[in-house]
């Protein structure tokens, strides 16, 4: 291993007098990036710790947070937040395809892993939602009223991570499924016919 | 024992027959091609395991409702495999043949050395033994139980550590080299790691000494870290990246400074970064921990720490790939030819990407798109099989036929390894990136009425599934790759002597009074002492004389390592305002508790977090973010690194217990697609509910505040009743007859599952305490 092939001019490299097991080392000195970029990673990181934990400019994690969460009520919810829990805002939601679209995105996030991907039940889960039969519900509010605080058998839990509007939502869109009559697990359809819902209410498109 | 055996074998203390005063040693060659082995046979198993359980992923009727082949069990075993006995036996065979020969000395015992091997093939044997079976204190790579623990400890410390370090103090060359720093500190704080992150109480234990028997197995062998929710976390991840530092990164170091320049036949590039890279990486690297756990419940200083000493890392890393990389210059053109020094350029090549890598996936803001998706799959896959694999390979493939004195059996088969092992990596990297750059944007997409885009995470799954068909592909040719190295060394093996021949070496015992150091002179006019002693400093020759006191220099670096540890640590654990407590979080019943190990045991942390962060797309999917103080009874904790599945913090109260009980019967059944294995042993399989009290017992140590169900088997009887309520319960729900169920596993789990993340909506109870009560923000 005393012969080297110094096909790339390294004999202007100087050896230590090292040798270990025929191994040996240059001297050469450390390339000028490596303690630039090095130098520079720690001036970074002093520089971030005193930005982001010493002043103010970076909002902390939970302002931050806080910040978006009501941003983004403001974008899904607008004028619903003034709105009280009643059939109205029910209706509203009903009329309006973004809301109503949202109520969906919930569905499919919550109720789907029960109520099948279509809403059209699971044999012993939950119910055929798109049907005309009805076992807990006989008006519009009651649906509020089951995703709020499930039903009193424990057969369908409360949806405890809704907040209020996202529950108006959900039950809006439930609401709407009524009568799409999608098919559901075999079985006998349960429950009673009740009266029709009230029609949504279409707002102008101005708001 | 040991001492007569290092008399026998070290019997190099014998003089050189013209009496010119050098010793003659004979190097053990005989435990390096027993690691040698070893490394080939677990690195195929390791393997294996691996592509039956991304097979699993892509496909979950291939664990066939089996228990021990389900995806939560068999992925500890694949990463344990992959670490402990691939790289661990690699690095082993490694140091075993290296440090003999950089020290001029036969290993001081050889009885040490054969103990170190069976002992470390044991707890290999008994982790396969025990983590398909639910064996596992459930936290990630540190999993083994109790009594494998002490194992490792002893043969880790005591048989490789201190032969070691004999054979360090015994040796017949001056200066240690550079590879064997890095052994050094591998081996001092791999032992610092394994002690500190495997205290517990073996449960077994409690129960044998307040009853005088032990019900059960299953609880002989279970224990719970003293630590829980945060202090765990913050525990497990400093134990959890150094084992990536100082098990996958420093002895791979240490093999690369041996092996690369031997292959090579070049000079190491540069000694002075050879020091300073050293030093910088060993005292940074113990510091970054915490990225693992970005926008956790982890106070936020403590993760800010981790990031910041992650993006210092880059350089203190890439000093070792610019050694080893630029020791090349001048055999380049025989990397071409040379399917050995290819191996090493793609391993040391690996090394700089996922190096690179590491450091820009701990920045918070990278690390919010990546954490828990695939993304850092693809990350550990590029280190291992890339930079661990790739210079194991290489070094086998320059060691072995040495060790057998004869030639490789074919060039042609090491060259179709490396293409085969080069090909899978490509395959399985990319297709793993994409998938988790994929899933993480999904997770985080909003549409125009500001709802989740993708609100039902299953469909964040299904998209995945040919991806995986890509990685088994990747991995299988990753597996082929092995198989060929194992026939070509087989084959190589069958071509040696009928007897090795035993070469003897000759070397001078080292002379004391030794003082030949190079000395510095201040190159300053200054002439001040402090400038003066400051310029000799930066010169660096009193590293020269560091090197010949391997003592002091193991001692220097256990200082760089225990700074950072100490640091991060101390005050986690003394200053409560980082776990802010909350009066409703209460200890978890009895039965919950026996369900909560069973989530431990069938390894469900594999596949699902407990850990929401403060961002929006995560609170609309799961609820509420993570709090410090809803932990503080997780004995371990297991908020996870990986959501195959989704998130289950606030999973209490979402769902029937029916819908539970038909989902771990076949969870297809109520999630179309989903690839969840079936779990219907747990709807067959009893509680135990006579160890329940040894559990519970065992959590009053910790300080989990029991009260009544310490006295007279309570916890028995609590968990029965609790029990019975939810059997009769599912069974209204339209489950089976509470008599069938009001026993098994399943219900347990079920109570555990029921209680997830509900303590902090509970109203507080009126008592005097509330006052004291902090609730955090």
């Amino acid at each position: 291993m005393a012969e080297y092939k110094d096909s790339n001019q390294t004999t202007q490299d100087e050896l230590t007098n090292h040798n270990y097991d025929g191994i040996q080392e240059y001297d050469n000195p450390i390339p000028g990036w490596w303690h630039l970029i090095f130098i520079g990673s720690v001036v970074f990181s002093v520089f971030y710790v005193v930005v982001v934990h010493m002043t103010s400019i970076i909002p902390t994690r939970e302002e931050s947070y806080n910040h978006k969460v009501a941003a983004a009520e403001e974008i899904q919810f607008g004028k619903l937040r003034d709105m009280p829990m009643d059939e109205t805002k029910l209706l509203t939601i009903m009329g309006n395809e973004q809301w109503l679209s949202s109520g969906e995105s919930i569905f499919n996030g919550t109720c789907t892993v029960c109520h099948g991907k279509q809403a059209q039940g699971i044999e012993g889960l939950g119910f055929n939602l798109t049907d005309e039969k009805f076992v807990y519900v006989t008006k519009m509010m009651d649906i509020v009223g089951l995703v709020i605080d499930g039903t009193e058998n424990k057969k369908m839990p409360a949806q405890t991570l809704l907040n209020e509007n996202e529950v108006a939502m959900v039950a809006a869109y439930v609401a709407s499924l009524r009568g799409t009559n999608i098919p559901g697990p075999e079985g006998a359809v349960l429950g009673e016919e009740i009266p029709p819902f009230p029609a949504p209410i279409v707002e102008d498109a101005d708001g | 024992m040991a001492e007569q055996a290092a008399q026998e074998t070290n019997g190099g203390a014998t003089k050189h027959p013209d009496q010119s005063g050098l010793e003659s040693f004979v190097y053990d060659d005989n435990i390096v091609r027993m690691f040698s082995w070893a490394t080939v046979i677990w690195g195929i198993v390791a393997f294996l395991v691996g592509v039956i359980i991304a097979v699993e992923l892509a496909f979950p009727e291939a664990g066939m409702g089996i228990s021990f082949l389900s995806f939560g069990r068999l992925r500890p075993l694949h990463t344990n495999a992959a670490i402990f006995a691939f790289a661990g036996n690699g690095i082993f065979a490694a140091i075993y043949y290296s440090t003999q020969r950089l020290c001029k000395a036969r290993m001081w015992s050889d009885t040490l050395s054969k103990l170190h091997f069976w002992g470390w093939q044991l707890i290999i044997v008994s982790a396969a033994l025990t983590l398909p079976f639910g064996i596992t204190q459930g936290k990630e790579y540190a999993e083994l139980e109790w009594p494998i623990d002490i194992a490792i400890a002893v043969v880790w410390l005591v048989f490789f550590g201190g032969n070691f370090l004999m054979t360090l103090i015994h040796r017949r060359e001056r200066h240690i080299y550079v590879a064997l720093w890095f052994y050094i500190a591998t081996i001092v704080t791999v032992t610092m790691l394994h002690v500190f992150n495997n205290l517990w109480i073996p449960a077994g234990l409690v129960y044998l000494f307040q009853n005088g028997e032990m019900p059960s197995a299953e609880l002989a062998l279970k224990s719970y870290p003293v630590y829980a929710g945060v202090q765990d976390a913050l525990m497990q991840w400093w134990y959890g990246h150094n084992a990536v530092a100082f098990f996958l990164t420093t002895p791979f170091l240490g093999l690369m400074y041996y092996f690369l320049p031997k292959a090579a036949e070049r000079p190491v590039f540069s000694y002075k970064l050879s020091i300073i890279h050293f030093w910088s990486l060993i005292f940074i690297y113990i510091w970054a921990g915490p990225h693992h756990l970005h926008y956790t419940a982890l106070p936020e200083w403590a993760s800010t720490v981790g990031m910041v000493f992650s993006v210092m890392l880059w350089m203190p890393s890439w000093g070792g790939m610019i050694n080893g990389l630029m020791t090349l210059r001048g055999a380049w053109d025989r990397v071409a030819s040379d399917p050995i020094l290819k191996f090493f350029v793609v391993g040391v090549t690996f090394y700089g990407m996922s190096t690179f890598e590491g450091p820009l996936l701990s920045v918070k803001s990278v690390n919010s798109l990546s954490h828990y998706t695939d993304w850092t799959i693809a990350h550990v896959h590029s280190g291992v099989l890339g930079w661990n694999g790739f210079m194991t390979f290489g070094m086998l493939y320059w060691m072995m036929p040495r060790l057998f004195q004869t030639k490789l059996h074919s060039k042609k088969l090491c060259a179709m390894h490396f293409w085969l092992g080069t090909a899978g990596m490509v395959l399985y990297i990319l297709s793993i990136y994409a998938a988790g750059i994929t899933q993480g944007l999904m997770w985080r997409a909003f549409d125009e009425s500001g709802r989740l885009t993708y609100p039902a995470f299953i469909e964040t799954v299904t998209v995945l599934i040919p991806m995986y068909w890509i990685r088994v592909v990747g991995g299988l040719l990753y597996l082929s790759g092995a198989i060929v190295g194992l026939i070509n060394l087989f084959q190589t093996w069958r071509s040696r002597p009928a007897k090795y021949e035993e070469v003897v070496h000759y070397a001078p015992a080292l002379s004391k009074g030794y003082d030949n150091d190079p000395k510095a002179k201040s190159r300053l006019h200054a002439n001040t002492a402090l400038g003066d002693a400051g310029d000799k400093f930066l010169q660096g020759d009193w590293h020269r004389a560091l090197e010949r006191k391997p003592v002091k220099f193991t001692i220097w670096v256990l200082v760089a390592v225990a700074i950072g540890g100490i640091v991060e640590a101390i005050p986690m654990f003394l200053v409560s305002s980082n776990v802010p407590t909350i009066s409703t979080v209460e200890p978890y019943t009895p039965l919950e508790l026996a369900g909560r190990d069973i989530y431990v045991a069938e390894g469900c942390y594999n596949c699902h977090s407990q850990m929401i962060r403060p961002f929006l797309w995560e609170t609309m999917r799961y609820g509420e973010y993570s709090k410090p103080g809803e932990f503080v009874y997780d004995h371990p904790f297991q908020w996870g690194s990986r959501r195959i599945g989704p998130d289950l913090a606030r999973e209490g109260g979402l769902r029937t217990h029916l819908w539970h009980y038909r989902h771990f019967k076949n969870p297809a059944d109520v999630s179309e697609s989903s690839i969840m294995p079936r779990y219907t042993w747990l709807l067959n399989n009893k509680i135990n509910f006579d160890e329940i009290q040894g559990r519970v017992d065992s959590m009053a140590l910790l300080g989990v505040p029991y009260g009544e169900m310490l006295k007279d088997n309570n916890s028995v009887e609590n968990a029965k009743e609790q029990a019975l309520v939810i059997a009769l319960e599912l069974e209204d729900q339209g489950g089976p007859a509470a008599q069938e169920t009001m026993d098994k596993k399943v219900i347990a789990l079920i109570a555990y599952l029921q209680r997830m993340g509900t303590d902090i909506s509970k109203e507080p109870a009126p008592t005097d305490d509330v006052v004291d009560a902090e609730v955090s923000p």
